[in-house]
């Protein structure tokens, strides 16, 4: 009797399954076990992580090292995926001219036109001006609300104030005319004084009409038609607010400027074809699907795209040693994005929903060293290692051990860095593909469109379901039913989104509302995986129609996934294609099947 | 004395102590900036959290602030007595006083609490950092005219 163990390293984790051996059959599979991959897939990094997960799985079948007779490695297929993203507008206010920020609570109500003064020069002005007050920080709201209604009573006309602090309410509460008072701008001290602006706070739960309209600042400011086109990316930025100021300097100006992203230039076997960025993700996929199967992707040279390519290529030129020439772009997955930015000369920390597209790029390189590997791998350990098969192969093994599966069959291995899909016919020859954008995506789209600035908290969102804490003792759940505790919860949850991670709440610290959160979570998954489900099973189905592929298996980490399993069989069952999350060997699920097959390898040697 | 038991309100049970009314002042319009009704009672017990805690019960809405001689609590009436929500164990700050406020009011609307703010307060920190940019801004004005024009800089630099 053989003790084998199979080893899948993979881009993000590194999988063993232990099995005893007869010279004919498997006799019994004792465990598998799990690991992150340490280092790059593919490098001698690897090498901790295998040992480990090795460890893992001998401890929980009682043996050592000592017992085992072979490991078997898998030919692990040489492609990396990388990810970039560029925005292709931006907004840029040169000069100071724009308020758009929501505070909680801003005081009264109205529209209010006038010339902005500071505080301490409003005893100085004579009866009948139309102004606005700029309150700076340290002056009480009792001060501030006597003098301005002295000013009232000496006749000045009083439109609207901006203040510093959380001040809005008191303010308002106080003065002897209902006007609009907008609180918590943070750079009050670059709100530029005798301009022309105008101010408006909408009633509670309405949003402003008049500045957010390109007409409603053209009415206020007399401006031109030209000058009115100038204006609408401010009219845009501040679209959905209860409160914004706009103040009109003579240099002032907002643009929204399309950055060039450039074209790029997809080789392919049918030929070549050149695509702008710009047009967007659905006509670069176009072009890719028509000149497919693609042998590299170039930008044109001096733009944001080319960078972004070349940045690929660099990085997986260093990570596996080989010549910069020699990195072809094989695949790319192009999706549209938004990215809240913040806007350049913004004066309370404005953002602009800036259009952007997002690139996951793959790259196939030669060989890796994988016979570095198993030699290093056989010298720590004193055990017989063997690079076995190739990992399409191996994991249409293993997914056949799923119950109610037969050949032919497709298997989809939904991954971190690619998706890849291999077919087996009913005269057990192999095809498979590999393409870029899989789990890695979704996380940066996630980050980007809430605009985290946290990949951890991301992967989280994706990762596990959302709740709202609704009081100190009760949450609502993603489907709407309720979970009440015993012990009241933590007050930094309290009223905000949170992740269900395990038990613990994790609190997302935006003001997004939960059903936001949760339409961009699923929209990333639809847009990277229902997208490349299709993709790569059309190009692995034998007549080329998808349709012709009877039975799916799904498979690989991503397919464990809360939601994405479901989504695909969703998408899949138009087609009228049988479709699942994998169970391999009737109890590992999706995982394992690349471990589960390599240690099945071994009996096509004994025969 | 019996609060006024028609009106739901947040109520305030103060100590009286000479910075009382200065600490009364700041829940009082943390409380109106966010919007939400209170009211004021006066009690000889000086512990904040047996004051908010009676508050809170007392209140149709469930909330409570205590304002002691040495502490701040703001308890909510399904709460255990002896454990406010929030508590600040010592004098604090306007700031911080203002804060309790606004987190009173916003445990009522049911929105995200504020942050508490530290002692040395943000605003303040804010300015500090402006100031010493404006700083540093006139002496390197000073210091390039300086060297630029009036040759002073270099005359200094030769005796050196």
């Amino acid at each position: 009797m053989a003790i084998v163990a199979g080893v899948d390293i993979g881009n993000s984790t590194t999988e063993v399954c232990l099995a005893a051996m007869e010279s004919a059959k498997v006799t019994k599979f004792y465990t598998s076990s799990i690991v992150k991959t340490t280092g790059i897939k593919g490098t001698l990094a690897n090498i901790p992580g295998i040992v480990i997960a090795l460890e893992e799985a001998l401890k929980k079948a009682g043996m050592t090292m000592a017992d085992l007779s072979e490991i078997r490695l898998n030919e692990a297929t040489p492609v990396i995926g990388d990810l970039a993203m560029e925005t292709i507008t931006e907004t840029i206010i040169t000069e100071s001219t724009m308020i758009g920020h929501n505070p909680s609570t801003p005081g009264g109500v109205g529209l209010g036109v006038g010339q902005t003064v500071s505080f301490s020069q409003l005893e100085s002005l004579t009866s009948g001006e139309k102004v606005i007050c700029v309150i700076p920080e340290n002056i009480d709201f009792e001060d501030a609300a006597r003098v301005l209604n002295q000013a009232l009573a000496r006749g000045i006309d009083l439109q609207g104030v901006i203040v510093r602090q959380d001040d809005a309410v008191l303010i308002a509460n106080r003065l002897q005319k209902i006007i609009p008072v907008v609180d918590e701008v943070t750079m009050i001290e670059k709100v530029p004084i005798g301009m022309l602006a105008a101010v408006e706070v909408a009633e509670p739960g309405q949003t402003i009409r008049t500045l957010s309209n390109p007409y409603g600042i053209a009415t206020v400011f007399e401006l031109s038609a030209g000058d009115t086109k100038m204006v609408v990316p401010i009219a845009r930025a501040l679209i959905g607010n209860r409160s914004a100021v706009v103040v009109r300097t003579p240099q002032g100006d907002v643009k929204a400027r399309t950055i060039p992203a450039g074209f790029i230039t997809i080789f392919g076997s049918k030929g070549k074809a050149d695509i702008d960025v710009e047009s967007g993700a659905g006509k670069i996929m176009e072009t890719v699907e028509r000149v497919q199967p693609v042998l590299d992707v170039q930008g044109e040279a001096g733009t944001h795209v080319s960078g972004m390519l070349e940045r690929v290529r660099q990085v997986m030129s260093e990570l596996t040693e080989q010549h910069l020439d020699d990195m072809k772009i094989q695949d790319i997955l192009a999706v549209d994005t938004f990215v809240p930015q913040k806007v350049q000369g913004g004066l309370a920390g404005e953002f602009a929903l800036e259009n952007a597209v997002a690139l996951a790029a793959m790259v196939k390189t030669s060989r890796l060293p994988m016979e570095q590997i198993a030699n290093q791998l056989r010298s720590n350990l004193g055990v017989k290692v063997v690079i076995a098969g190739v990992e399409a192969n191996m994991a249409i093994r293993g997914a056949l051990t799923t119950p109610g599966t037969d050949k032919p069959l497709a298997i989809l291995d939904m991954g971190g860095g690619s998706t890849d899909a291999a077919i087996i016919t009913r005269d057990e020859r192999v095809l498979s593909i590999h393409l870029a954008g899989a789990g890695d995506m979704v996380t940066m789209l996630i980050n980007s469109e809430l605009g985290l600035n946290d990949f951890d908290l991301a992967e989280d969102i994706k990762k596990y379901p959302l709740a709202k804490v609704e009081s100190l003792y009760h949450i609502r759940l993603e489907d709407g039913t309720v979970r009440f505790y015993e012990q009241h919860l933590p007050p930094q949850v309290f009223s905000r989104v949170v992740i269900l991670k395990d038990g613990e709440m994790v609190p997302i610290p935006s003001s997004h509302p939960l059903d936001k959160i949760r339409h961009v979570r699923r929209e990333a998954k639809k847009r990277v995986f229902v997208t490349n489900a299709i993709r790569s099973l059309s190009r692995v189905a034998p007549t080329g129609n998808i349709r012709h592929i009877e039975f799916v298996v799904l498979v690989g980490g991503s397919a464990m996934d809360f939601e994405v399993g479901d989504m695909v069989t969703d998408a899949l069952a138009e087609y009228s294609i049988v479709c699942g999350r994998g169970n391999i060997r009737g109890s590992e699920g999706s995982r394992n099947a690349v471990a589960t097959g390599l240690v099945l390898s071994y009996l096509d040697r004994e025969a | 004395m019996l609060p006024d038991q028609s009106k739901p309100c947040i109520l305030i049970y103060l100590a009286p102590h000479p910075s009382g009314k200065e600490k009364l002042r700041e829940v009082q319009a943390g409380m109106e900036e966010e919007g939400i009704p209170y009211t004021v009672m006066q009690s000889n017990d000086t512990n904040a959290a047996a004051l908010s805690y009676e508050g809170a019960s007392k209140s149709k809405l469930g909330v409570g602030v205590g304002i002691g001689p040495e502490d701040l609590c703001i308890h909510y009436v399904k709460l255990p007595a002896q454990k406010p929500l929030f508590s600040l164990q010592e004098a604090g700050s306007p700031v911080q006083w203002r804060h309790f406020g606004y987190n009173a009011a916003r445990l009522v609307k049911g929105i995200p609490f504020k942050d508490r703010p530290s002692k040395n307060e943000s605003y303040e920190t804010n300015h500090r950092d402006d100031l010493y940019q404006v700083v540093y801004r006139i002496v390197q004005k000073v210091l390039q005219e300086s060297a630029q024009g009036h040759g002073e800089v270099k005359a200094w630099s030769k005796t050196l």
